[in-house]
Order: C-alpha cells, then structure tokens, then sequence
C-alpha cells in the first residue's frame, strides 16, 4: 500500500500549503500572525535585536560608569549593572543572560583593581561577581515570568473575547451551513489554522463549511472523533501523530459533526490554552447544530402535518364537490331511463338539462383540480407576449353561454400586451369572471392599465362584496365565500397561475367606492 | 352531399365509441372503428374513410403516428381528440396536417359542427374570388372587404391574414400556419407579430375587438375563424 499512499498524499500537502498561504492572506487573526516563513524570519530579527538590545544596555553603563569613574563606586557601579539586566531581561532569558555574564566581564574588566585587565586580585571581588550575577539570573527568571504571564493573560483574555463574538453569532445561525461557516470563519480568525465542520450525510462526514483535503489517514481520525466523541489527532492521547485534530461536536447525549483544524503550528500550544478554547467552540458549535437540527425536525412535522391537513381537505373536497354532480347526474340519467314513459315533456327536458350543466360543473372542479397540480408541482409558464385584448376576447367566447346577457364592462388598452402564458392566463381571466358571477351580480367590469413597467388587471362585480377579514384566504384552496356550489378551487388556481407568474393577486375595495367585489392581478 | 361518408373512430375507450357511433350513425354516416394505431392505419387503407376522430393517447402509441404513417395526398380529414391543457400535442398534431381539434369532452353539436366543416375542406380550401362568408365579403381581385355592407380599407398582410382564414371558415389555424401563408416560411417565431396584426384586423373587422365574433382566438394554438 505505501507508495500508493505516498502518491496519493503528495497533492494533498500541495494543496494544504496553498490553502494555509490563503488562509493566511485572507484572514488577518487577532495576533496577526503572518505567513510561516516570514513569521520565522520575523522571530530571528526580534531574537538578534534583544541580544544586541543586552549588549548595548551593558555597554551603556559600562561607558556612563567610565565617564564618572572617580565619583561611582564600585557599589554604584553593581547597582547600575542589575539595573541593565533587568532591562534587558525583558527581552527574554537568552539576552538577561548575555547581559548578566556580559555584565561581570566589564565589571570586572573597568571598574575591579587593578583596571583593565581580568585579572583579581581580591577574592571579596570575586564574590561580588558571584552575587551580581546570581541577582542578574533571579530579576531575569522573575521578569521572564512575569511577561510569560501577562502574555496568557492577553491570550485568555483574547480568547475569551473570540469565544464571546463566536457565541454571539452562533446564536444568529439558522441552518447547519450557517453554523458551519460561522465556526469555520471564527476558529480561522482566532487560530493560525485552516478549519473545516464536517457533518454527517447518508452515513459519511462531509464538509459543511471550510474546505480541507483530507488524507485517508486524516479521515480516519475525523471518524474516529465522531464516532467515540472524544478529541483525536494531533497532540491528543489518540493517533498524536496525524497531522489534523479533531474535535467533536455533541449536541446533548449525540455528536452532531467534527470540527478539524490543521495548520502550521501545534493549536494546543498556542499560548497553552488552546485546546480548551478549541473544545469550547466545539460546545457552542455542538449546541447550535442541536438547536438547528431541533428547529428543522419542529419545521418537518409542521409541514407534514399540513400536507396530511390538505390531503384530508383534498379527500373531503373530492368526496363531496365530485361527488354532488355525480349524483345528479347518476339521478337524472336513471330517472330518464326507468321511467321515462310517465315523465312529461318538461320534466324530461329539465332533467337533461341538469345532467348536461353538472357534467360541465363536474369538468370544471376537474379542470381546476388538474390545473393547479400542474402549476404547484412546478410548470414553467409558456410565456409570450399577448395582447390583453386577444386574451380578454379568448376568455368571454368560452364564456359566450354561461354569461348569456349578463353584462360585462371592459376598459382595455389596445395596444397593452402582457407577457404570459397565453393558456394559462385565459384560465385566470375564465376562473376570476366565472367567480364574480358565481359569488356576484352584473354588471361586471374587466380593466387593465399599464402601470409603469407593470400591468395591472381588475375584475370587478356588483355583488355582495367579500366577507371583511376574509380577502386573503378566499385564495386559499376549498374556501368559499358563499353557499354557492363549487370546490373553492377557482381562485387557487389563479393565485398559483399569477404567482407562477411572478405577479401578485389580491381583493381591493372597488375604487369607486361602490358595492361588490374587485380582484386586482398585477403583473411584472 | 356528405351524407353516407364514412367516419373512422379511432380511441380505446369503449364508452366513448359508443356515444360517438350513436351520434354518428344518428346523422346519416357510415362508422368504422379502431382501437389502437395499427388498426387505424388498416383501416384507413382498406376503407378510405372521409374524416377520421383521432384520440392522441392510443394503447400502442401516440395518435400522432397514424398522421405520419398515411401519405398527405390520400389522408382523409383529421380531427384529433383530446383534453384541455395539452395545447402542445394539438398544436403539434395541427402542424403535422391534422385538420382540426375537439377538446374533450364535448357534446354532441360541437362535434357535428367539427365533421361537417373537416369534410367541406377535405377538398381543399375555397380558391373562389369573391369570398362571402356571414356579413363579410371579400373580393380578391379587387382587393376590397365589405362588413355588412361597409367598405373596409385593410393593409395587404391583413388582408392576406383575412383571406387565410376565411377561406376555410370553422377550421382552426395555427400560428405557424397563418405566419408561414401570409410572411412565409421564415417567420415562424414571430407568433407577436401575428396577434398585433389580428388585433389591428380585428378593429377594422369587428364591433367589438375585445369580443370578437368573427376572429376567434384559440389560446395557445391559434385563430378560428366563426362558421356562420
């Protein structure tokens, strides 16, 4: 398997450079941390800048202690010495050591009898080195201490302001990508490191926010954190050797995802409180994937339980508008035939007239019905631009008999045309006339007006008017707003034509003020 | 002069053939049958029937196979059967040299009206010079249209859009047809350009453009114009 695998990594690292250098580049973290190489070209120049630092703060005194000889013992001349290192301690424990050795040499060198040379002639001077430099070891080792714990506490306190935004935009997440990306997008901010959120899917982890490739052994430890829960990978009691470290995300008693960080450096050693940090972000992560996975289960079962209520309404709708036609239909057409002889002329034509306008009812509920499962399971409009005109035309000869001498009032522009499915638009324009003589009362009155770049279209009746409080749901599917026979279908079908459209449907008080009821469509 | 042609049913539905035969025979024509394509294309070639009722869902196949298996020149009248909000299969069976359509359902007088007006075309539209159909006239040579009497003054694309479709008075024409008879046969996609023409038609030939008489739009797949 090895060279295999060797292959197969080779691209892998390729690609994990690069994407550390844009990491880098494209997100600037709190420590403005740059790229790898100039971050250690960086440390090299501070590194020689203190121990140059040390040596001049030594040659300093050195020169200031020449220059008084005469007036500065050689008691003044130790104090200033500690002083120089303690300066130069602040610049790390290397250069407060230079410093202090540095610093018995001159010592001894300037200012001890006989002058100028190392040599000692008292073996009290030599005790004096011995103090000076111990002192010079103790301030350095405190001092070095001391900035040590000033530098965690800027990093917790860094952390601590990180886990602080992290928390609060988590909180603004709603789907598991937000989450996701919200963790990706902090922890890279925070960590010098490329970060991914890996959920599961059909039984496999895959990224849902930060892209990392993973070698196979890689995703071997991302699994492993999955499925046991626990920390893995570098720096951890399991598999310390790979390259990435993954943490779990647990929501409650389950692991909802992983989040696996990889980068230049060892995250935990980042200021030494890293991985806690890194294991908080991972609670905060685990309990808003929870909190979104709860809030789409909530959504899941709202929806299935509205589809099951429209399912039971369809039923009841089918069961009763189909089923009424039918039985008149069935009633009169038996009748005709098992006593047809006794029936009078007019009763006969009566009955063969209800059993040929349920029929037509019947074809209507069924039209509908088909017509907005078409359009609701996703029909493209056929669009072309028609004149409104032809489509009002199309629409009153299909109605020519229903409408028989009920008038109906049309203001149209001749020249407005409308960009719509020719087919389906005349389907509006029967269902919206069929319903204001259905639900209304003559005259009725068709307008249309461009309105800027839209065209707006009114059916208006002198009816009864709509039910207050009822305009919006009448476009609802089986509501009706009168006794009248029908499925409540009719407007349904219309609001989905419109919609599928683009436009909008709605009822608006006549604008004249008057009786009745006026639909108005507008169209983009 | 119709009287005693024979119309082929082709459909599967038992049901409906029995209406239709009943209708049928009722009105003085001989019936055949057929249920599925290979049996209709059979039949036309054995009985040389004058129109045929085409359903377009046959069990063995699209309707549309039987118009493509028969020769233009000795296909008798078509007239495919189907439902509502399949404009494209009939404006795809009407390209394909169906003469005309009747959306199911459908009484008994519609379908009567769709018989005789597919028979009277069988032989070809009226090449008459002077065309005079309800309270219009058109007298070709001249060039000149009269509505009940009053002389209307028409553009030569309308005029030629009128007499398209008056000559064949009932029938059904679709937007390809009508583009490729009076622009020819580049035209094709300019159904626009078409419904501007009508509509400038319409006002010159109707009292009403907004409620044609004459001018019916078929939505989706054409004009008709009004058998009187």
């Amino acid at each position: 398997m090895g060279s295999d695998d060797a292959r197969a990594d080779r691209p892998d690292v390729a690609a994990l450079l690069a994407h550390e250098a844009r990491t880098h580049q494209m997100i600037a973290p709190l420590d403005s941390a740059p790229t790898p190489a100039r971050a250690r070209a960086t440390a090299d120049k501070a590194a020689a800048s203190s121990y140059v630092w040390a040596v001049a703060a030594i040659a300093i005194v050195t020169a200031a202690g020449l220059a008084l000889h005469p007036v500065a013992t050689q008691a003044d001349m130790t104090m200033l010495y500690l002083i120089a290192i303690a300066i130069a301690s602040l610049a790390g424990l290397g250069p407060a050591l230079v410093a202090s050795t540095l610093a018995v040499a001159a010592f001894d060198f300037c200012f001890v009898e006989p002058r100028f040379t190392f040599a000692v002639t008292h073996a009290r001077s030599l005790l004096t080195f011995a103090v000076m430099f111990a002192a010079g070891l103790v301030i350095s080792t405190l001092t070095t201490r001391l900035r040590g714990q000033e530098r965690d506490a800027i990093i917790r306190e860094r952390n601590t302001a990180a886990l602080l935004a992290f928390t609060r935009d988590i909180a603004a997440a709603t789907t598991t990508g937000d989450v996701a990306a919200v963790t990706v997008r902090h922890l890279e901010s925070v960590f010098p490191v490329a970060a991914s959120v890996l959920v599961p899917e059909h039984g496999s982890l895959v990224a849902a926010a930060g892209l990392m490739p993973l070698a196979s052994q890689e995703e071997a430890v991302v699994r492993w954190a999955f499925d046991h829960g626990e920390a893995a990978g570098l720096g951890t009691g399991t598999l310390p050797g790979a390259r990435v470290l993954a943490v779990p995300l647990a929501a409650g008693e389950s692991t909802v995802g992983v989040i696996a960080v990889q980068g230049r450096e060892d995250p935990r050693r980042r200021g030494g409180a890293s991985l806690p940090v890194l294991e908080s972000f991972a609670r905060q992560s685990g309990l808003a994937l929870g909190r979104v996975a709860a809030a789409d289960a909530a959504r899941e079962s709202a929806l299935h339980a509205h589809t099951e209520e429209l399912r039971s309404s369809l039923l009841s709708a089918v069961s009763h508008d189909l089923r009424t036609p039918l039985a008149v239909i069935t009633g009169a057409a038996t009748t005709l035939r098992d006593t047809s002889a006794t029936l009078s002329p007019e009763t006969r034509a009566e009955l063969l007239t209800s059993i040929v306008d349920d029929a037509r009812r019947l074809e209507r509920i069924l039209g509908n019905l088909l017509q907005l499962t078409r359009v609701e399971s996703g029909l493209v409009p056929h669009r072309e631009l028609v004149p409104v005109e032809e489509l009002v035309g199309a629409a009153l000869t299909r109605l020519e008999t229903q409408l028989g001498d009920q008038q109906v009032v049309l203001a149209i522009p001749s020249e407005l045309s409308v960009n719509v499915d020719p087919v389906l638009f005349e389907q509006v324009l029967i269902n919206l006339l069929e319903n204001a003589m259905k639900h209304g009362a003559p005259p009725f009155e068709l307008r249309a007006r461009a309105e800027g770049p839209r065209v707006q279209l009114e059916v208006r009746d002198h009816g009864a008017g709509v039910p207050p409080g009822r305009e919006a749901r009448l476009f609802d599917k089986f509501e009706r707003a009168s006794t009248a026979p029908g499925a409540g279908l009719g407007l349904a079908v219309v609001r989905a034509i419109i919609e599928a459209h683009g436009g909008t449907v709605a009822f608006i008080p006549p604008p004249d003020g008057g009786p009745g009821a006026c639909v108005r469509v507008e169209l983009p | 002069m119709t009287i005693g042609s024979t119309i082929l049913v082709v459909d599967d539905d038992a049901q409906l053939r029995k209406f239709l035969r009943t209708v049928i025979t009722g009105h003085g024509y001989a019936i055949a049958e057929a249920g599925t394509v290979a049996e209709a294309i059979s039949t036309i070639a054995r009985l040389h029937p004058s129109a045929v009722l085409l359903d377009l869902g046959l069990p063995d196949g699209d309707g549309l196979a039987v118009l493509r298996a028969i020769p233009a020149e000795n296909r008798p009248s078509i007239i495919v059967l189907s439902a509502r909000g399949q404009e494209g299969d009939k404006v795809a069976a009407l390209d394909a040299g169906a003469d005309d359509y009747l959306t199911k359902p459908f009484g008994a007088g519609e379908l009567l009206a769709r018989i005789r007006v597919a028979l009277r075309h069988r032989a070809g539209p009226a090449v008459d010079e002077i065309i005079a159909v309800g309270a219009i006239r058109i007298d070709q040579p001249r060039h000149a249209v009269t509505v009940e009497g009053r002389e209307v003054h028409l553009t030569p694309i309308e005029f030629k859009l009128l007499v398209e479709l008056a000559r064949q008075p009932g029938r059904v024409l679709t937007h390809r047809q009508l583009l490729v008879a009076v622009w020819g046969p580049n035209a094709v996609e300019q159904n626009h350009y078409l419904r501007v023409h009508m509509g400038a038609l319409r006002k010159k030939i109707e009292a009403d453009p907004a409620r044609p008489h004459w001018l019916l739009t078929e939505a989706g797949v054409g004009y008709r114009f009004r058998e009187p």
